[in-house]
């Protein structure tokens, strides 16, 4: 780096790289200068195969200041040297920031990022709406009477559960507990609409009841109410009957407390049904929104089958790589990335922009579709080329 | 003149490498990018110097359009004519006067 070499150097760079010898070499070398030189002034033109070429340009008069004196004064019209280097030698010096690219500064970069957060935004809006719509979806006066007699056979039922209950021990009081708790959560999972049905003939028949005398009666429908209320268990009407004697037997005893505990619980295994049948939700709903469709939409298209072949190289792609290079690189021609994308689509969602870190493999060139000399293939490639970018 | 031209009147001036000169042209092409690659300059006495130099980023705007553009920096190789060679330019200035 930041050396300054001599024709000293190149001459014996060349002397080892030619095979010759020293004495030649500088003597050939000296001679190309020179002719070159010549040739400069000769024709004003001199073209050097992989380096360059060497022009005399013609540069107008102009005016200038004496910056000592201040004095104005004309610099005459001359010659001065110009030297284009080859796209080889550009490419080759360039190489350090080869894969920089002009990036737009106001505001260029997001189309990338839009359609992620526009997904995102989808799935928020529709979690609401769905609590929403479970919440609003209460019409019981339909179901009141017959409900209700069956909250009468509930109530019949509790009562000789309550008087068997009385006779039996604890421990069986605890497992009955157990595996109240277990139906419970099991049945939170259920339809959301009957849990609404339920909640709302609960109430009624808290209602009703209150106009019994029966004390004890009143606590057991206030407590099944709030079991049930809290938790708007549902499932089938036997499970129902089940559920609501096992929960009610232990409020007869002295035992209210771990009921408590249980509706807690229950409280929040709701919460915890709540939000993964919310979670769930979004997820699965046949494609309501476009935006979900046209997700759906496109990744159906990237993982069109690629016709399988031969591959020569795996490339891990740089921040800064394009397909064009590596196309250029490996057949000779930018043209034919278009066949490195049709090997690789699954992995490139935007052939013109491709994340850096993925792993692409370059296919075997066909010599039937890849050879840069051919331009009737080198035309296929452009309509090809046409096909992809145009699609984005 | 063309790359061809410029084999051509190697040959006739060194007879004894004159039949390799088009390899060798290509190979000192080759070596002279290279040097250039590494960030070297080459300075050859009575011709000029081949040097690397380095564009730094800027900001420009398409005049179409208004959008502004981050370029961002390069290397790009460069040749400075040497004394000799500037003296001749003059005088070749002046002839063509």
């Amino acid at each position: 780096m930041n050396n300054k070499l001599l024709l000293q150097d190149l001459t014996d760079q060349l002397a080892e790289a030619g095979k010759i010898k020293k004495k030649d070499a500088e003597e050939f070398l000296r001679a190309f200068f020179k002719v070159s030189e010549d040739a400069l002034f000769e024709d004003g033109i001199v073209k050097i195969n992989g380096l360059g070429t060497l022009k005399l340009v013609l540069v107008d008069a102009r005016k200038s200041v004496n910056v000592s004196t201040g004095e104005e004064f004309e610099i005459r019209e001359h010659y001065k040297v110009s030297f284009i280097p080859d796209a080889d030698l550009k490419t080759l010096v360039n190489q350090p920031y080869a894969h920089l690219e002009p990036v737009e500064l106001d505001g260029g970069t997001e189309n990338n990022a839009a359609p992620v957060e526009k997904k995102t935004v989808a799935v928020k809006e529709k979690t609401p709406k769905n609590v929403d719509g479970n919440e609003k979806h209460t019409n019981p006066k339909k179901n009141k009477r017959s409900t209700f007699a069956w909250i009468l056979f509930f109530l019949l039922i509790v009562i000789l559960g309550v008087w068997s209950w009385i006779s039996n021990d604890k421990k069986r009081k605890d497992n009955a507990l157990k595996t109240n708790e277990i139906e419970l959560i099991d049945s939170l999972e259920a339809d959301a609409t009957l849990q609404q049905d339920l909640a709302a003939l609960e109430q009624e028949s808290d209602t009703t009841l209150n106009s019994t005398s029966d004390d004890s009666l009143e606590a057991v429908i206030q407590s099944v109410a709030q079991e049930t209320g809290v938790a708007k268990p549902t499932a089938t009407k036997a499970d129902q009957n089940q559920v609501a004697t096992k929960q009610v037997t232990p409020v007869a005893k002295p035992t209210v407390t771990p009921l408590k505990q249980t509706t807690s619980e229950a409280k929040q295994a709701t919460t915890v049904a709540k939000t993964t049948t919310s979670a769930v939700k979004p997820a699965t709903p046949p494609a309501k929104t476009t935006i979900v469709a046209k997700t759906t939409t496109a990744s159906v298209k990237t993982t069109t089958p690629a016709v399988p072949t031969e591959y020569i190289a795996t490339v891990v792609l740089k921040p800064g790589d394009r397909l064009n290079l590596l196309a250029l690189k490996y057949y000779g021609d930018k043209i034919f990335w278009v066949y490195i994308y049709q090997a690789n689509k699954s992995v490139i969602p935007k052939p013109d922009n491709v994340p850096a870190g993925i792993t692409i493999r370059i296919p075997k060139p066909d010599p039937k579709l890849i050879d840069p000399k051919n331009q009737a293939l080198v035309a296929k490639a452009k309509a090809l080329q046409l096909q992809y970018i145009g699609a984005q | 003149m063309k790359n061809k031209e410029l084999v051509q009147k190697i040959q006739q001036t060194v007879p004894t490498t004159g039949n390799r000169a088009s390899e060798l042209l290509d190979l000192t092409s080759a070596l002279i990018a290279r040097i250039l690659a590494d960030g070297d300059s080459l300075a050859i006495q009575g011709f000029g110097t081949f040097e690397v130099k380095k564009k730094e980023e800027r900001v420009s705007v398409n005049p179409s359009t208004g959008t502004r553009w981050m370029i961002p920096p390069k290397y790009v190789a460069s040749f400075k004519a040497g004394t000799t060679m500037k003296e001749k330019i003059k005088n070749y200035t002046v002839h063509e006067q």
